[in-house]
């Protein structure tokens, strides 16, 4: 995550989906509620991957409390990766209606940090 | 890198099979089009689409132990316990989405069980089985084919071995061998999704005696291979799908077919044989196919995913959702379906590695869950159609409703709520017809009863598991009981 004085100029997400074998949820629309939310709160070139490749962030989504593809080689430690799950953020209750703006908030602060 | 086909690249790789196919005593000259074989190969697509959307592919694809590529997940050799999860998921998840059969499990059980027997014949005899099958495994993950794992022959006589029938041909036989291969003779029955496959993968019905080694062979060939013919199953209600329209058939999309497969003198070269009159191995290749099969009977918990959707629907619809006993009658169903799901799971996650390096499911599990499979979709099917009612066998057809004389009645008096469209009402009641009695319950009812094994099957192979002494000695010990030795 790059800044330029207070604005983000360029961010790169990368996002992991479980397999979902029976999601309690919408994952997609989930994952286009964060993109749009982010989209719509900074300016900047915002790029959204689901290939396994380089990033500045990475989401993991669950499609149920199992997190079955919370893994360590997932994780490799490159880059800081954040768990969502069917009202849940980082293992952390969050309504599902709240989790766009709640991970928003996550990342500004950790863009702050760095 | 991805050598995985897209949907669209199946299917136009299947218009190129030259398959000889019958069906109401005619051949089938447009198999692909045909509008009663059609929705089951938009099922088999369904494996290749998924694949390729990134909120599927954890479960969806893996990497070849073989190249190091992505690859399908049906074309995998399990090499991890995570392997065989993903495997009870994927069945679940396709079965979810199409509410049918999607018949592409039987060719990765069929690849799995024979990267096992292949390597335990050559360990015996110094054969090289496993490195022919390793190169047409390699084949089949390069091309991303679908394979039709064809094992149950005719049987005729049940009393009798093959080499006493008094039709040679009612199992799979070698009746010559050239320097290039050998010539087969006999029938598959029960090919589930056999006319959607690239590939046809033989394998022995039952376990044999050195009598019967001509019956012992396992082999591979092209789907539309000369001398292969197909006789197309009837399907309960399977004229629907040929009537036009876009309700009776109840699910618009999807479907699935089985067939008996004729193999009238084939040639099979040798680079595709995979055993060869090893009569002691065929019982082993029986039951790990089985035992992997009955795995993945996780299909039935996707299929009752949408029946348990179908049926709170209706029972909305209906304005019969509230009613303690209808909610009750839910949960039930649920209940049943989650305990399926648990069985699958279970089977899995105690599975281990064998000699080859492939991972197998706990053989003991996989069979509790199949015998499971026998019932719960049953019960499931009959609390469905008790939350739906009559209506749904005796509903008029789409026709009907739709006709500018009488459709204006069944508008008025098969109105459920008054919010709610009749049409609605209509469509789920059909779709609940169509997985309990219609073209899909041959797949969630009578299938789940026979295929990978009838309930006595199973039956036989959880007797041979369990361990009934170790059982009665702890129940001796906690009752005081002190036998001499």
């Amino acid at each position: 995550m790059r800044h330029q004085g207070e604005r983000l100029i360029r961010f790169k997400i990368r996002i992991k989906y479980c397999g979902g074998c029976n999601p309690h949820y919408d994952r997609v629309k989930l994952v286009e509620e964060i993109e749009k939310y982010i989209r719509t709160n900074i300016s900047g070139e915002i790029t959204i991957t689901t290939r396994d490749e380089s990033a500045d962030v990475g989401i993991i989504i669950c499609g149920c409390s199992v997190c079955c593809v919370d893994r360590e080689h997932i994780k490799d430690g490159t880059y800081q990766w954040h768990v969502v799950g069917p009202d849940m953020l980082d293992y952390r209750q969050v309504p599902i209606t709240k989790i766009a703006a709640t991970l928003f908030a996550v990342l500004m602060e950790e863009g702050q940090k760095t | 890198m991805s050598i995985m086909m897209t949907a669209a690249q199946y299917e136009e790789s299947l218009r190129k099979l030259n398959l000889v196919v019958y069906m109401f005593g005619k051949k089938v000259e447009n198999v692909v089009d045909n509008p009663i074989i059609r929705p089951s190969m938009n099922a088999v697509s369904m494996t290749y689409e998924l694949a390729h959307k990134p909120e599927y592919e954890d479960i969806m694809t893996a990497t070849s132990h073989i190249s190091g590529k992505k690859i399908n997940r049906f074309c995998h050799i399990h090499q991890n316990i995570d392997d065989l999860i993903k495997k009870s998921k994927m069945g679940r998840l396709l079965g979810s989405q199409t509410g049918c059969c999607f018949q592409r499990c039987v060719g990765m059980d069929a690849i799995n069980a024979l990267s096992m027997t292949t390597f335990d014949i050559d360990a015996k005899y110094g054969t090289e089985y496993n490195k022919r099958f390793l190169k047409y495994l390699e084949y089949v993950q390069e091309k991303d084919l679908t394979c039709d794992g064809a094992m149950t022959d005719p049987k005729g006589d049940r009393s009798l071995p093959p080499h006493q029938q008094a039709d040679p041909d009612l199992f799979m036989h070698v009746i010559e061998e050239r320097n290039d291969g050998i010539v087969v003779r006999g029938a598959k029955a029960h090919q589930t999704g056999a006319v959607n496959s690239h590939e046809i993968i033989i394998m022995p019905t039952i376990s044999m005696r050195e009598e019967d080694k001509d019956y012992a062979i396992s082999f591979a060939l092209p789907s539309d291979a000369e001398g292969i013919t197909y006789i197309i199953g009837r399907q309960s209600c399977d004229t629907r799908k040929s009537e036009g329209g876009n309700m009776d058939q109840g699910n618009l999309f999807f479907g699935g077919h089985e067939a008996l497969v004729i193999f009238d003198d084939v040639f099979v070269p040798w680079e595709r044989v995979f055993m060869y009159k090893e009569y002691n191995f065929a019982g082993q290749l029986v039951e790990q196919f089985a035992s992997y099969h009955r795995q993945s009977y996780a299909c039935k918990v996707g299929v009752g995913d949408v029946l348990i959707g179908a049926t709170q629907t209706i029972a909305e619809y209906n304005g019969a959702d509230r009613a303690s006993h209808v909610r009750d009658k839910i949960i039930e169903m649920n209940q049943l379906n989650e305990t399926l799901y648990c069985g699958c799971i279970a089977c899995a996650s105690e599975g281990h590695r064998e000699p080859s390096g492939t991972y197998y499911v706990n053989t003991l599990l996989s069979n509790v869950h199949k015998q499971n499979i026998t019932r719960f979709p049953y019960e499931i099917a009959r609390l469905a159609q008790d939350i739906a009612g009559g209506l749904m066998v005796t509903l008029p057809s789409e026709k009907d409703f739709k006709s500018p004389e009488i459709g204006k009645w069944m508008e008025k008096y098969y109105k459920g709520k008054a919010d709610l469209p009749t049409e609605h009402r209509m469509r789920i009641l059909r779709l609940i017809e169509n997985i309990t009695l219609g073209t899909a319950a041959v797949g969630y009812l009578t299938e789940s009863m026979h295929g990978a094994g009838s309930p006595q099957a199973q039956r036989i192979m959880i007797s041979r598991q369990i361990n009934l002494k170790s059982k009665q000695e702890v129940a001796k010990r906690l009752c005081g009981i002190k036998e001499k030795d």
